[in-house]
């Protein structure tokens, strides 16, 4: 049998293999974990960042508070937070929400590090219990994450398969073609 | 049936025979296969943009809510859109590394002058493609990058705003520039990019690749020098495609975002200027160029001198030699200090203006355009090793 037939039927199982194990890839036990994250971030960001912030693309695009308000309090509309996770990237939403401190000379008392003289006041501040307080933003963050890139998850394992068909197509070719 | 088509459609068998008949050297390495990557990229751009006309609303209320809706909903509409959008700065990768190929081994020399001059206008409309393309997601960058880029065209003395209004299609930019935009971007740039490319090809064809040691094949020993491209060279470059499309669909999936601005996921506000206003990374060493003077007018004329200038290096290069094999250490090292002071007047570009900047982005561009206006100087009377009897 000719070496290249070999390879490309080598070629040919993996990338069977390959498909068939990317079916095995959802873990049944982890989803409930996730489902659990994903509410408590979404209920984090209902209690606290809804009143101001829209959600354009998880569908929450109505607020209690009247525009014209928003507007007299804050000098301008807080932006919708639909893609903000993607726009500051990884650790932005984080690094932001963890990053104000007092500053007397602003409307609200406080300053952030990540975006000097934002408007925005320090809402995560009236929460006492540090460890409560890291565990909202880190929900919250992971929820904005989600809502800015819901396909990240399904997109890394595409990428994944479709590396290990393309590395193994290069293989059984460059063999094929030395032959 | 190979009577049938010859008798109603004769010229398919001319192309065939052409790409049959085709032969290139034997010693082409890596740099050769750009111009294939070119024509996959532009072919996936091609695709990719198709399926994204069936999702895309041209109008200012809807642009940015059905890509949205594309990406979020559409079965694998995230993968057709980063394909499109991580394709564009792919295709310019490999279009600046054609052109580093071309500058190495000197194939843009007599008798190759009109290819050249094909692939120069090749990335000249390339780029304007890549910022039609930019403009329709209508984010923050798209509104703001148009509104610059259109007011360029102001500084043309007497009818400059008139031109602006004309290519704008309003006062302001809006709706009818997005419409426009669309149409040249889906309908007009792609068929003459097409056109373009097969002329480029047909040109190549006629007078034949050239190879790095920019010696040309004896027509005695042809047989013995070249390869068939079909089937021979065609493998070899199937192998630099599959790692390109390793690399390509690893940032596709993993780094989508790596080449975004904040300004790209926002949509367009236009009473609120965007926190950075810059054009993509293959942009940015002439957008450098047109914000070194405080002048418009200057950085405009000097941007568009820099782009016009790459169409003369046929004949500023007087040389005795083809290839940088051969080239004295005057051309070798101008060409290496070239290269590094086009990325580093791109990264210029990306940097908040300052004095500072401006002072570096102005020496900056006095040594691009020194590579061009010294090199009829420099190549004439440099020392050139001389050519082997052989080729190796």
């Amino acid at each position: 049998m000719k070496a290249s037939h070999f390879f490309l039927s080598v070629y040919f199982f993996f990338s069977l293999f390959g498909e068939l194990s990317l079916g095995f890839a959802e873990n049944t036990a982890s989803i409930s974990i996730q489902a659990n994250q994903s509410l408590r971030g979404k209920q984090a960001f209902l209690m606290y960042c809804h009143t101001c912030h829209t959600l354009k693309y998880a569908g929450y695009t109505t607020l209690n508070t009247p525009k014209t308000d928003l507007i007299k309090w804050f000098g301008k509309m807080p932006p919708d937070l639909s893609n903000i996770a993607s726009a500051r990237g990884q650790y932005g939403v984080k690094r932001f929400l963890n990053g104000f401190y007092p500053d007397q000379t602003r409307p609200f008392g406080s300053n952030n590090q990540q975006f000097l003289n934002v408007a925005m006041p320090n809402i995560l501040g009236s929460v006492t219990d540090e460890q409560a307080r890291q565990q909202l933003i880190t929900d919250i963050d992971r929820y904005l994450s989600e809502v800015s890139d819901p396909n990240a998850s399904f997109r890394k394992k595409i990428g994944v398969a479709i590396l290990v068909f393309l590395i193994f197509f290069t293989v059984c070719f460059w063999f094929a073609h030395r032959y | 049936m190979r009577d049938w088509w010859l008798t109603r459609f004769p010229i398919v068998f001319k192309w065939i025979d052409d790409l049959k008949q085709y032969r290139v050297p034997k010693n082409l390495n890596v740099m050769y296969c750009f111009g294939a990557l070119a024509i996959l990229v532009f072919i996936g751009q091609w695709l990719s943009g198709l399926w994204l006309c069936m999702f895309y609303t041209p109008s200012v209320a809807l642009a940015y809510d059905s890509i949205q809706t594309m990406v979020r909903d559409v079965s694998f509409g995230w993968l057709l859109r980063n394909i499109h959008v991580m394709g564009a700065s792919a295709f310019f990768l490999i279009l600046y590394l054609h052109l580093l190929r071309s500058l190495l081994y000197g194939s843009y020399k007599k008798p190759r002058e009109l290819v050249w001059i094909l692939g120069v206008l090749l990335l000249l409309v390339t780029m304007f493609q890549a910022f039609l393309g930019q403009t329709l997601p209508w984010s923050q960058m798209s509104y703001w990058g148009a509104q610059v880029l259109t007011a360029l065209l102001g500084v043309i003395p007497g009818v400059g705003d008139q031109l602006v209004t004309w290519f704008r299609g309003d006062f302001v930019v809006g709706d009818a520039t997005l419409h426009r935009f669309f149409a040249l971007h889906v309908v007009a740039i792609p068929v003459l990019l097409v056109g373009l490319i097969v002329f480029h090809v047909i040109a190549l064809h006629q007078v034949g690749a050239n190879n790095p040691d920019g010696i040309e094949v004896q027509s005695s020993r042809w047989d013995e020098e070249t390869i068939h491209f079909y089937p021979d060279y065609w493998r070899k470059e199937l192998l630099t495609v599959l790692f390109f499309l390793m690399i390509f669909f690893s940032m596709v999936c993993f780094f989508p975002n790596a080449l975004q601005q904040s300004d790209h996921f926002f949509p367009a506000n236009s009473r609120q200027t965007a926190e950075t206003i810059q054009p993509m990374w293959y942009m940015l060493p002439y957008y450098s160029m047109l914000r070194a003077f405080p002048s418009k007018v200057g950085g405009v004329v000097v941007a568009n001198c820099a782009l016009l200038i790459w169409f003369l290096l046929p004949w500023l290069d007087k040389s005795a030699v083809r290839s940088m094999r051969y080239k004295g250490i005057w051309s070798q090292s101008t060409l290496i200090g070239f290269v590094l002071n086009f990325i580093w007047l791109g990264y210029l570009g990306s940097l908040p203006i300052s004095r500072f900047i401006l002072v570096m982005s102005q020496f900056s561009v006095l040594c691009y355009f020194a590579y061009f206006v010294f090199m009829p100087c420099y190549t004439r009377y440099e020392l050139c090793r001389s050519l082997p009897e052989r080729r190796q």
